[in-house]
C-alpha cells in the first residue's frame, strides 16, 4: 500500500460518490433546472473519471460535448417549454415503481454476481491500476494517432452523420402547419 | 273354403287394411259416415270369424294339424328370420276367441262411442289391434311374436289414452306402456339369449329364429347346452315378458289404471285378448319351461301371488271397472297356476271361458256407466235390479260363472281342480280355494251393491238395444260353452271348491244386503286392501323420487361440470385477453420497465442456474 | 478485502458504471417530465462510456480500441439527444405540456 495507491483510491471514491449522489439528485429533484445542474455535475465528474483512466482525449471531449454543449441544448429546450413544479417520480406506490425498483435491485445484484463469477475466469479483473498518471500526455499522442490515422474513415463518417442529422432535425423544427397522416 | 285356410294371412291383413282406410279417410276428411266405418269393420271381423271357425273345426278334426306359410324376411349369414302364419290347434283356438269377442265388442262400441268426437279414430285403432293380436297368435316363431307383442302394446297404449286430453288417461297410458316396456325388454333379452345358444351350440342354425314347429327340439337343445342357472335365467326372462303383459306381480299395477280407457277397450283388450297373450306365450313355450321344476314352480308362485293380490284389492274397491280389472289380474293368476302345474289344456280352456265372461261383465258395467253419465263409483248405483232386470240377470249369470259354481266357469275351474287333485299339489289347492273364496266374495259384493238394495234414483232409464245384443250373445256363449268342454271322469273334486264359494256368496249376502250398515272395517286389512297394498306408492317412490333424484344429479353434473368446463375455458381465455390488454398502456416508460424487468429476471435465472450447476459440479 | 478497498481495480469501475446505469434507467422509467427522462438517458451513455474506457485501460492499453470507440459513442449520444429534443419540440407545439402521461398515442 503505497501513497499512489492511497491517493488513487481516495480520488476515485470521492469522484464516484459525487457521481452517484448527483445522479440520484438528478432524478429525485422536483425542479427541472435543479436536475439539469446536477446532470452537469455528473458529466464533469465522469470526465474526471476518464482522466483517472489515462484517457485525456476522452475526458476533453466529454467535457466539451456533455459538459457544455448538451446542457446548452437542454437549457434552450427548457426555456421554450414552460414547466411547473411537480413530483419528480411517482412517489405513490404504483406497480411500475415497485416493479422497477425490484428489477433494478435484481439487476444490480445479478451483474455484481456475474462479475464475481467471471473473476474466476479472467485474471485481470482484480489487478490494480499501475500508477496515477495525471500529467502524462502520451495517451494524447497515441489517441490522436489512432483516431486520425487508423480510424480516420470512421471519424469522418461519424462527423458527417452528426452534421447531417443535426442540420436536418433542426430544420424539422421549423416545419409549420398540418402534416399529412 | 280350403283356400281361406291356406291364405289365412288375408284374415290378418284385412283389419289392417280397414284401419288404414279409416284413418286416412278421417285424415283427409273423406270418410265420415259412422255406418260405413262400422260396416267395414264388421265385414273384416266377420270374415275373420268365419275363417277362424272353419280353421278351428279343421284343426279339431285333423290329427296334429299344422299349417305353416312363411316368407324370408331377414337373412344374415346363416340366421334366417321368417315371417308369416303358423296354424295349429292352439292358435286357431285363440283366433276364434279373439274374433268372437272382437265382433261383440265392435257392435257394442258402435253405440257406446256414437256421440264421441273421435269415433273413426277409435275404430281405426280397434282394427289395428285386431290385426296385431291375430298376427301375434298366428306367429310362426318367437321373433314375430315379439314384433306383434310390441304392436299390441302400442295399440293398448293408444286405446287407453284415447281421451288423451284427460290427464288421468294419458298418465295411465304411459304407465301401461312403460311397464309393458320393462317386460318387453326382458322378453327380448330372453329371445336373443336363446337364439344365440341355438345358433352357436346346436348344429342347426335354421332353428335360430325359434320356430314353434320344432319347439320340442329347441327345448331339448336349450336344456342340454346351457347350465342350470343360465337356463333358469333365460326362462325367467321370457316369463317376465308374459308377466308384464298379463298383469301379474310385480308388473301388475298398470291394469287398474288402464280402466281410464273406454269400456269397449277394457272389455276387448284388458280382459280377453291382450292380457291373454301372456298366457298364450307361456303355452307356446311350455316345452321349454316343462324341463325345469324351478321354472314351473316360479310360474305357480307368481300366479298365486298375483291372484291373491288381485282378489285382495278387489274386495274393498269402490270403482266398478277397477273391481273387474283386479278380477282379471286375479283370474290370469289362476291361469298361471294351472300352467305352472302342467295343465296346459285346462289353462287354455280357462282362458277361453274367462274371456267371454269377463268381456260380458265389462260390457254390462259399461252399459250401467253410460246411463249414469260415465260415473263409476259404486255409491252412485244401488237397486238397479228394478230398472234393468235383464242386465241384472245377465250379470248374475256372469257372477256365478266367474265364481266357478255354474255354467262354463264351473266347467273350466273344475278342469283345473281336477288336474291339481290328480297331481296331489295340496298347497296349490289350498291357495286356489282361498282365491276362489275371495273371487266369489268380491264379485257378489259387486252384484249386491249395484243391483240389490235400495234404489237412489227413481226414473226408469232407457238403454240402447244395440248395446244389449252383444251382451246377450256373449251370455249365450257363456251358458253353452260349458257343455262343449271335455268331460271329466268324476265330479267328487268339486265338492270342496263349490262349498267354499257358496259360503262366500252367503257372506257377501249377509254383509252387503242384510246388515249393510253394520259392517265393520277391519283395521289393518282394510287399509292394505283399499290402498292396493301400497305397491303403487312404492313404485311411485322408486320412479319419482329415486330415479328423478338420479336424473337431477346427472343434470347437475351436466350443468356444472361439463358446461362448467366450457365456461371455465371461456373465462380463462377472457381473463388472458384482459390481462394482456392491461399491458398495452400507451406509455413508453412502462414498456421499458417491462423489458427491464424481464431482463433482470433472465439474468437472475442465469445466475442461479450457473451457481447451482457450479455448486453441484463441485460437490 | 482490504486489498479491494485501496487497490482500485477494473472491478470498481465496472460497479460504478453499473450503478450509474441503473440510476439512469430508473430516471428514464420513473420520471414524469419528458426532459428529465431525456437527461437520464444521457446517464446511460455515460455509464457505458465508463465501461468502455475502463476495459480499454485495464486490458487493452496498447491497442486503443476502447478509447476511440467511446469517442464515437459520445458523438452518437449527443446526436441522439438533439434528435430527441427536435421531436419533443414538435410534439410540444401540439400538446403544450411536458407531462409524459399525456403522450399516449401509442396506446391500443
Amino acid at each position: 500500500m503505497n501513497s499512489a495507491e492511497i491517493l488513487t483510491s481516495v480520488i476515485f471514491y470521492l469522484c464516484s460518490a459525487v457521481i452517484i449522489l448527483s445522479a440520484l439528485l438528478t432524478i429525485l429533484s422536483k425542479r427541472i433546472m435543479y436536475s439539469l445542474i446536477f446532470a452537469i455535475i455528473v458529466f464533469f465528474a465522469v470526465g474526471f473519471i476518464f482522466m483517472l483512466l489515462n484517457a485525456e482525449y476522452n475526458a476533453i471531449i466529454q467535457f466539451a460535448v456533455y459538459g457544455v454543449a448538451i446542457p446548452i441544448l437542454i437549457a434552450f429546450a427548457l426555456m421554450f417549454t414552460s414547466y411547473k413544479t411537480d413530483k419528480s417520480i411517482y412517489l405513490a406506490f404504483s406497480a411500475r415503481l415497485i416493479l422497477t425498483l425490484i428489477s433494478a435491485i435484481l439487476f444490480v445484484l445479478t451483474l455484481f454476481n456475474i462479475l464475481l463469477i467471471s473473476s474466476s475466469v479472467v485474471d485481470w479483473l482484480f489487478t490494480s491500476q499501475s500508477s496515477l498518471i495525471l500529467n502524462k500526455y502520451e495517451m494524447f499522442n497515441s489517441i490522436s494517432n489512432g483516431l486520425y490515422i487508423k480510424s480516420f474513415f470512421a471519424l469522418e463518417l461519424i462527423a458527417f452523420l452528426v452534421f447531417v442529422i443535426i442540420v436536418g432535425f433542426s430544420s424539422l423544427t421549423l416545419f409549420k402547419g398540418k402534416r399529412n397522416g | 273354403m280350403e283356400i281361406f285356410i291356406q291364405n289365412i294371412g288375408l284374415t290378418v291383413l284385412f283389419p289392417l287394411w280397414c284401419s288404414v282406410l279409416i284413418f286416412l279417410g278421417n285424415f283427409l276428411s273423406i270418410l265420415k259416415s259412422k255406418k260405413i266405418i262400422l260396416s267395414l269393420t264388421l265385414l273384416s271381423t266377420t270374415f275373420g270369424l268365419i275363417t277362424s271357425l272353419f280353421t278351428f273345426f279343421n284343426a279339431m278334426v285333423t290329427e296334429n294339424f299344422v299349417l305353416e306359410n312363411t316368407f324370408k324376411f331377414l337373412s344374415v349369414n346363416n340366421f334366417i328370420l321368417e315371417l308369416g302364419t303358423y296354424i295349429d290347434l292352439t292358435s286357431s283356438f285363440m283366433l276364434l276367441i279373439i274374433f268372437t269377442v272382437t265382433l261383440a265388442v265392435q257392435i257394442y262400441s258402435y253405440s257406446y262411442m256414437y256421440n264421441d268426437a273421435s269415433f273413426s279414430r277409435f275404430f281405426a285403432l280397434m282394427n289395428f289391434f285386431t290385426f296385431s293380436m291375430s298376427a301375434l297368435v298366428l306367429s310362426p316363431n318367437l321373433f314375430q311374436i315379439y314384433i306383434c307383442w310390441e304392436l299390441v302394446g302400442v295399440s293398448s297404449y293408444l286405446l287407453i289414452s284415447f281421451w288423451f286430453h284427460k290427464n288421468a288417461a294419458s298418465n295411465a297410458g304411459k304407465k301401461a306402456f312403460v311397464m309393458n316396456r320393462i317386460g318387453d325388454m326382458c322378453l327380448l333379452a330372453g329371445i336373443i339369449l336363446s337364439s344365440i345358444i341355438i345358433y352357436n351350440y346346436s348344429g342347426q342354425t335354421d332353428f335360430a329364429d325359434i320356430p314353434f314347429s320344432s319347439i320340442d327340439k329347441i327345448a331339448a337343445y336349450l336344456f342340454t347346452y346351457t347350465s342350470e342357472p343360465i337356463f333358469i335365467i333365460i326362462c325367467v326372462l321370457l316369463i317376465l315378458g308374459s308377466i308384464a303383459k298379463s298383469a301379474q306381480f310385480p308388473l301388475h299395477t298398470w291394469l287398474p289404471d288402464a280402466m281410464e280407457g273406454p269400456t269397449p277397450v277394457s272389455a276387448l283388450i284388458h280382459s280377453a285378448t291382450m292380457v291373454a297373450a301372456g298366457v298364450f306365450l307361456i303355452a307356446r313355450l311350455f316345452p321349454i319351461y316343462y324341463q325345469s321344476s324351478f321354472v314351473m314352480n316360479f310360474i305357480v308362485i307368481i300366479g298365486i301371488i298375483s291372484a291373491l293380490i288381485g282378489a285382495f284389492c278387489a274386495i274393498t274397491c269402490r270403482d266398478i271397472k277397477r273391481i273387474l280389472a283386479y278380477s282379471t289380474s286375479s283370474q290370469l293368476g289362476i291361469m298361471f297356476i294351472a300352467l305352472g302345474s302342467g295343465a296346459l289344456t285346462a289353462s287354455m280352456l280357462y282362458l277361453a271361458t274367462h274371456a267371454f265372461i269377463k268381456s260380458m261383465l265389462f260390457l254390462c258395467a259399461g252399459l250401467i256407466m253410460s246411463l249414469y253419465l260415465g260415473k263409476t263409483d259404486i255409491d252412485n248405483f244401488g237397486g238397479l235390479k228394478k230398472h234393468m232386470s235383464l242386465i241384472a240377470y245377465i250379470f248374475l249369470i256372469g257372477a256365478f260363472s266367474l265364481s266357478g259354481i255354474l255354467f262354463s266357469g264351473f266347467a273350466s275351474k273344475s278342469l283345473v281342480f281336477h288336474h291339481l287333485f290328480e297331481t296331489h299339489s295340496y298347497y296349490i289347492i289350498l291357495s286356489l280355494l282361498v282365491i276362489s273364496f275371495m273371487t266369489a266374495f268380491y264379485i257378489f259384493r259387486m252384484y249386491f251393491l249395484v243391483f240389490e238394495g235400495n234404489s237412489h234414483t227413481s226414473d226408469n232409464k232407457k238403454y240402447s238395444h244395440v248395446m244389449v245384443v252383444p251382451i246377450l250373445f256373449l251370455c249365450v256363449i257363456t251358458l253353452l260353452l260349458g257343455f262343449f268342454l271335455p268331460k271329466m271322469s268324476t265330479l267328487k273334486y268339486e265338492l270342496i271348491p263349490v262349498t267354499t264359494e257358496l259360503v262366500a256368496i252367503l257372506l257377501a249376502y249377509l254383509f252387503y244386503v242384510k246388515f249393510v250398515n253394520m259392517l265393520p272395517k277391519l283395521p289393518i286389512l282394510y287399509n292394505l286392501s283399499y290402498n292396493k297394498l301400497y305397491i303403487d306408492n312404492f313404485y311411485d317412490f322408486i320412479t319419482q323420487k329415486l330415479y328423478l333424484g338420479i336424473c337431477k344429479t346427472a343434470n347437475f353434473i351436466d350443468d356444472y361440470i361439463f358446461d362448467g368446463t366450457v365456461f371455465v375455458t371461456v373465462f380463462l381465455t377472457k381473463l388472458n385477453a384482459w390481462l394482456n390488454s392491461k399491458f398495452q398502456t400507451g406509455s413508453v416508460q412502462s414498456y421499458i420497465s417491462y423489458s427491464f424487468a424481464i431482463l433482470a429476471l433472465v439474468l437472475t435465472g442465469f445466475c442461479l442456474v450457473y451457481s447451482l450447476v457450479a455448486y453441484f459440479a463441485e460437490v | 478485502m482490504a486489498n479491494l478497498v485501496f487497490n482500485i481495480t477494473l472491478f470498481h469501475y465496472l460497479i460504478l458504471a453499473l450503478i450509474l446505469f441503473t440510476i439512469g434507467l430508473l430516471g428514464v422509467i420513473l420520471s414524469k417530465n419528458i426532459i428529465k427522462a431525456l437527461i437520464s438517458a444521457e446517464f446511460l451513455i455515460s455509464a457505458v462510456n465508463i465501461n468502455f474506457v475502463a476495459f480499454a485501460f485495464f486490458v487493452d492499453s496498447a491497442k486503443l480500441t476502447g478509447f476511440i470507440f467511446s469517442i464515437f459513442t459520445i458523438a452518437i449520444g449527443a446526436v441522439e439527444l438533439a434528435i430527441a429534443f427536435a421531436i419533443f419540440y414538435l410534439l410540444f407545439k401540439e400538446k403544450k405540456t411536458v407531462n409524459i402521461n399525456d403522450y399516449k398515442e401509442l396506446k391500443g
